[in-house]
């Protein structure tokens, strides 16, 4: 049985929530505790996050209405849905650009492709996730074979699927997402009688989804075992190029998937409707606090959209300018790179 | 381990060598300890800046110019005279120089005004960017065929030389001053050009002119004497229809600016005039701006987070162009009463917008017209009448604004056209025809 610093990659179980992340041991102080706790959870994220959420309650009312809540869910799942591919290829020490491409591919399928005579939407769907995922693929493939840095070849591989996309389709316009499609992201709409917007729920299922498959099964592990240390993982005969592939596919793929929920959300599609994500995502990804090659995990994502989408929310209710928000995030960013991107380092060491 | 610490017999195995000693613990409090800078910043920039992002509408000092401040009454248009240096504006027939009204940049002599007639075919090449949406579609559409009807007329020669910038996302203005400067050096005698920034491509635009090659641009501005620039009035463009939404409000309401991609000349002038309108109605009072960078889907992603802090009723919304569409999802998806959007740079999916109100309540509101075909067929024709020696009296040729309104909303709204139509309006008011274009040159005739 192969095993590696982060335990059996033969076996599903049993394994601990991260991982990559030690428990607390006994007899430590609180604080001690505390921030033990914080290596394995994204604590303080969350707290600012909830702090936030107070703040804006306390100087906007109305801040927490449902109808607000809604609305500011909705941007969550949609950041959040962008932002899996995004999670995966980071743990493994990659990075995409693509996926603006690729959301642009998926958005232009469902609004130009819907009514292709003799081939129904569903079916032009799957061969839109194939396309992506076989070019997903070949970028993995590429990077790893060749060892070119994924900025290059994910950069392309963008535009090369904004290109193919808007030759494919003619340059055409199209006529809108479908009706169901927009029902999706619609902050007034519910699901199965529930006031919740379908965005939202898909969402809560994908992060759920997400966490099993990383941290429950044996290709989650083999995954985080390939970004931890690809030498070690070599060592431990896991093909860290099938990995690579796999990872890069899979990120294409939820790209284009993101891409069908966002042309719903957006109404109409242009090819600049992924390039907000692309940001968003990777500020996600670094704000939850997971490292290039790990630790970290999708729901520590998950609270980094939060607090992004908060603290933005707030920023833009509160009347700050548009250079005022930058310096923010990009403050937020610094510190929350300078803190977590550090302890790998440090933690190799050990 | 450097130190001993009570560690749990049950996690000993587990943790080996990464059992927290002291700094591991001097790290993870310095972490806790700047992770807490976020909101510490955020409480200081909302100490010093928050009140910084509301507009006071009266405190712009609204049309303001090198000739003094022009006030108007609230509903109307502020008039500014242009930056003439020249005196080429000045020259121009009074009814032509109401469209100059408050126009943004300096309005020069064209270097063209006495240049020949070619005497031969003209080589031509073409810079634009991305085909992003469906005016520049439509743009790169025309201009291929307008080049085509040129060349069986024997107007031009060759093929068209191309240089379109292919992802929004990366394209630079060094880019398309790399792609500029190849036109030149492939030897043709025009180019037709969109600069992403007018101000970047003056020194080449310079360069270029004193070789002999002309320069036609469209949109923006480039305050170059070798080029012909051929562009809606951006300060007109934004203060008509919200002056005439100020009208129908009677000066009061709330507002919220949608601003575009800041930085931008057109941007910056098109929020000047924003000010100016709203400096004249004091009871107009700016609830706040958001930035949605002339992109639709980013101008409903924030104006939903506005919204969520905002329950207050909104009575107009000022988007500086071609985010009318955004601003009607917005407030559509959080099923809130939908204010009067100033549809400035209108298109099918707005108007579709407007006219479901308009039959449902009589919704009533301002917005502008024009789409790519018309604008593109008017700037070949310009680069042509320049090239024949027609000779153009001023370096820019601008209009009045097609203002939208009730009362001409179906001239512009496209047959079936649905809320999620990308497609442009329909042409309304013709866009600078050839009457027009000839009062701009000394000798139309020869063309």
């Amino acid at each position: 049985m192969m095993t590696t610093q982060q335990g059996s990659l033969d076996t599903a179980a049993p394994l601990a929530p991260d991982i990559t992340a030690p428990a607390p041991p006994e007899g430590l102080s609180a604080a001690q505790r505390l921030l033990s706790l914080q290596r394995r959870f994204p604590l303080v994220q969350l707290l600012l996050t909830v702090a936030v959420l107070g703040w804006g309650a306390a100087a906007m009312p109305g801040f927490l209405d449902p109808t607000s809540l809604r609305s500011v869910l909705v941007l969550c799942a949609l950041t959040g849905l962008a932002s899996i591919g995004q999670t995966l290829v980071v743990l493994i020490r990659g990075i995409d650009l693509s996926l603006a491409g690729f959301i642009v591919a998926g958005a232009v399928t469902v609004t130009q492709f819907g009514d292709v005579p003799g081939v129904p939407l569903p079916v032009m769907l799957v061969l839109a996730v194939v396309c992506g995922g076989a070019t997903g693929g070949l970028v993995g493939y590429l990077c790893h074979r060749f060892a070119i840095h994924p900025i290059i070849v994910t950069l392309a591989a963008g535009s090369i699927a904004v290109g193919v996309t808007a030759v494919l389709s003619g340059g055409g316009t199209g006529a809108g997402a479908p009706g169901w499609v927009v029902r999706l992201s619609a902050p007034m709409s519910s699901t199965f009688g529930l006031p919740v917007p379908p965005v939202v729920v898909i969402w809560g299922l994908a992060v759920v989804a997400v966490s099993v498959l990383l941290h429950r099964t044996r290709s989650g592990r083999r995954l985080l075992a390939t970004g931890a240390s690809p030498v070690a993982a070599e060592l431990a005969h896991i093909s860290t190029r099938k990995v690579w592939v796999t990872v890069y596919a899979v990120s294409a793929a939820l790209a284009i998937l993101a891409g069908v929920v966002l042309a719903g959300f957006a109404g109409n599609v242009d090819n600049r409707l992924g390039n907000p994500y692309l940001f968003q995502s990777i500020a996600a990804v670094v704000l939850g606090g997971t490292a290039f090659g790990g630790p970290g995990s999708y729901t520590r994502t998950t609270v980094g959209v939060l607090l992004l989408t908060t603290v933005s929310t707030v920023l833009v209710g509160l009347g700050f300018q548009e250079a005022d928000q930058q310096i923010l995030n990009g403050v937020v960013i610094l510190a929350a790179m300078a803190l977590y991107g550090r302890e790998r380092r440090l933690r190799d060491q050990v | 381990m450097t130190r001993s610490e009570p560690v749990s017999p049950l996690l000993r195995p587990s943790l080996k060598g990464t059992l927290m000693n002291r700094a591991t613990y001097r790290r993870a409090r310095t972490r806790v300890v700047a992770s807490s800078t976020g909101v510490v910043l955020t409480a200081l920039l909302a100490g010093c800046g928050g009140s910084g992002g509301t507009v006071a509408a009266g405190a712009s000092g609204a049309a303001t110019d090198a000739e003094g401040t022009a006030s108007a009454a609230c509903g109307q248009v502020p008039t500014i005279a242009p930056k003439d240096p020249d005196g080429a504006v000045k020259a121009l027939p009074a009814d032509l120089q109401k469209a100059y009204n408050a126009y943004g940049e300096e309005v020069f002599a064209s270097a063209w005004q006495n240049k020949k007639a070619l005497g031969r075919a003209a080589k031509v090449g073409f810079s634009y960017l991305p085909a992003s949406n469906a005016f520049a579609g439509a743009v790169i559409k025309q201009v291929e065929t307008s080049f085509a009807a040129a060349k069986a007329d024997g107007l031009v020669q060759g093929k068209l030389v191309k240089r379109i910038m292919t992802d929004p996302a990366t394209m630079t203005p060094a880019e398309q001053i790399r792609g500029y400067n190849e036109l030149v050096d492939s030897g043709v005698d025009i180019i037709y050009i969109t600069p992403l920034s007018g101000d970047a491509m003056v020194s080449a635009v310079d360069a270029a002119g004193k070789k002999g090659v002309v320069t036609v641009a469209l949109g923006s501005t480039i305050r170059s004497k070798y080029a012909v620039n051929v562009a809606e009035n951006a300060y007109l463009n934004i203060a008509a229809p919200t002056a005439l939404v100020a009208g129908q409000l009677n000066g009061k309401g709330n507002v919220v600016i949608v601003r575009g991609f800041q930085g931008l000349s057109t941007e910056t002038i098109g929020y000047q005039a924003v000010k100016d309108v709203l400096a004249a109605c004091p009871d107009l009072k700016v609830l706040g701006q958001v930035n949605g960078a002339f992109v639709p889907p980013v101008a409903k992603a924030e104006l939903l987070k506005f919204l969520a802090s905002h329950p207050q009723q909104i009575d107009m919304v000022a988007q500086l162009g071609v985010m009318g569409s955004g601003v009607y999802a917005a407030f559509d998806s959080t099923g809130r009463d939908t204010p009067k959007v100033v549809d400035a740079g209108a298109s099918a999916s707005s108007l579709a917008s407007w006219k479901k109100l308009e039959t449902a309540d009589g919704y009533e509101t301002a917005g502008t017209g024009g789409n790519g075909t018309q604008e593109a067929k008017a700037w070949f024709t310009v680069g042509m009448m320049v090239m024949a020696g027609d000779g153009p009296k001023v370096g820019t040729i601008t209009r009045e604004p097609s203002v939208i309104t009730k009362a001409n909303l179906a001239d512009y709204l496209p047959a079936g056209a649905k809320v999620s139509d990308l497609g442009e309006v329909e042409d309304g008011e013709a866009w600078m025809p050839q009457s027009y274009l000839d009062q701009f040159f000394d000798n139309p005739s020869q063309s």
